[in-house]
């Protein structure tokens, strides 16, 4: 339009960038996560962009980690 | 009367690794509740133990006292699911890291101040059970009629607690009783029906909704759960037999006694809980215990 070139702006965002980064290097530790409601106790399995893996008694339980208040090693 | 305990519960109850404390606070409605089973349990009790006429009026008797046992057995399976749903909003730490700080949130704070997540002998606000909930007046007919406008409203709020939660445990729970409720509202039904000449399946079901409008109740009705009456007994109570016979109205199969009791599932165990000092007994503590038990054995 008006004879301008269109350009594409792509914005690039990662939730929490240090919180993953934290958590990345307690992987395979026992952990207590607070959430927005409630908390989980287990071992953290993986630790993604924007969610991490907490498994209790084998199960996985997969949480956004928007939804994460804290986390604190048990 | 005596009671024989066998270390099993009616059903196998869902066990997943998450739990929901206020649905937990919910459930305990279908417990402690003025309808709860705590109240089925006690007013078919007293009704049993206060029966005039036992040998003349039997068959009424006996079905007054062998639902008073199936009772029981509801009362553990609706413990043991509020057992289940409590899990989950805790975390093991030491008292001043406030392990329990989720708990403030949670509609019944028995649970955790009082039972250590478990259930409370109470209803759903955390009013305690009360014995003016039992009705035994000891006119036959008006007993059979509470009973009857009992198992209604026990039925009415079970529906309405399987609408708050969709957690597995209370689900399968909930469809497993309405079933069985369904039975004792049909029992109480042909009983009066025996002894008046009315027909009070005629104005059954209230509410209008069949247990089939529920997933959970649906796998047990097809099972014929909702057709057999049992004795629980090795030989007594076999007389239910004169009132429960004839055809189950909503399906039209054939209503059948069974003497003594369903199979069962297992009691689920439960984890300690280290934030709630329960059981409290430590490794050593345990050690010391298990060498007292084997000793001069």
């Amino acid at each position: 339009m008006n004879g301008q070139s269109q350009q594409t702006v792509q914005l690039t965002s990662m939730y929490d960038p240090y919180v993953y980064q934290t958590l990345s290097g307690v992987v395979g530790n026992n952990i207590v996560v607070q959430t927005i409601r409630g908390s989980l106790q287990g071992t953290l399995t993986s630790v993604l962009p924007d969610h991490i893996v907490i498994e209790i008694n084998k199960t996985p339980f997969f949480i956004r980690t928007q939804q994460i208040i804290w986390v604190s090693p048990s | 009367m005596m009671f024989k305990r066998v270390n099993k519960i009616a059903i196998e109850l869902p066990n997943p690794e998450y739990g929901d404390a206020n649905a937990a606070a919910a459930v305990q409605e279908l417990l402690g509740g003025k309808f709860g089973e705590m109240s089925t349990l006690n007013n078919y009790m007293y009704q049993s133990f206060n029966f005039r006429q036992k040998g003349k009026l039997k068959p009424f008797y006996d079905l007054v006292a062998s639902i008073t046992a199936e009772e029981f057995g509801h009362v553990e399976l609706v413990s043991t699911t509020i057992n289940l749903l409590s899990k989950g909003t805790t975390f093991t730490a030491e008292p001043d890291l406030t392990p329990l700080q989720n708990a403030k949130d949670m509609r019944n704070t028995y649970s955790f101040i009082a039972t250590a997540q478990t259930s409370l002998a109470g209803d759903s606000m955390g009013n305690p059970w009360r014995g003016d909930n039992v009705f035994s007046s000891g006119n036959l007919v008006l007993d059979l009629l509470h009973n009857f406008f009992l198992e209604i409203g026990a039925r009415t709020h079970k529906m309405r607690v399987y609408e708050m939660t969709d957690h597995p445990t209370a689900r399968e729970m909930i469809g497993y009783l309405l079933v069985r409720g369904g039975v004792h509202v049909l029992a109480y039904a042909k009983a009066l029906e025996i002894a008046t000449g009315v027909d009070l399946t005629k104005m059954l079901p209230i509410p209008s909704l069949d247990n089939r409008a529920f997933d959970h109740a649906r796998k047990y009705e097809e099972q014929g759960v909702g057709n057999v009456l049992f004795t629980w007994s090795d030989g007594d109570y076999k007389d239910i037999r004169a009132i429960w016979k004839g055809t189950n109205p909503s399906n039209g199969q054939p209503l059948v006694v069974q003497e003594g009791m369903p199979e069962g599932g297992t009691v689920p165990d439960l984890d300690d809980l280290p934030e709630e000092f329960a059981p409290g007994i430590g490794k050593d503590d345990y050690d010391r215990i298990v060498k007292r038990l084997m000793e001069n054995m």
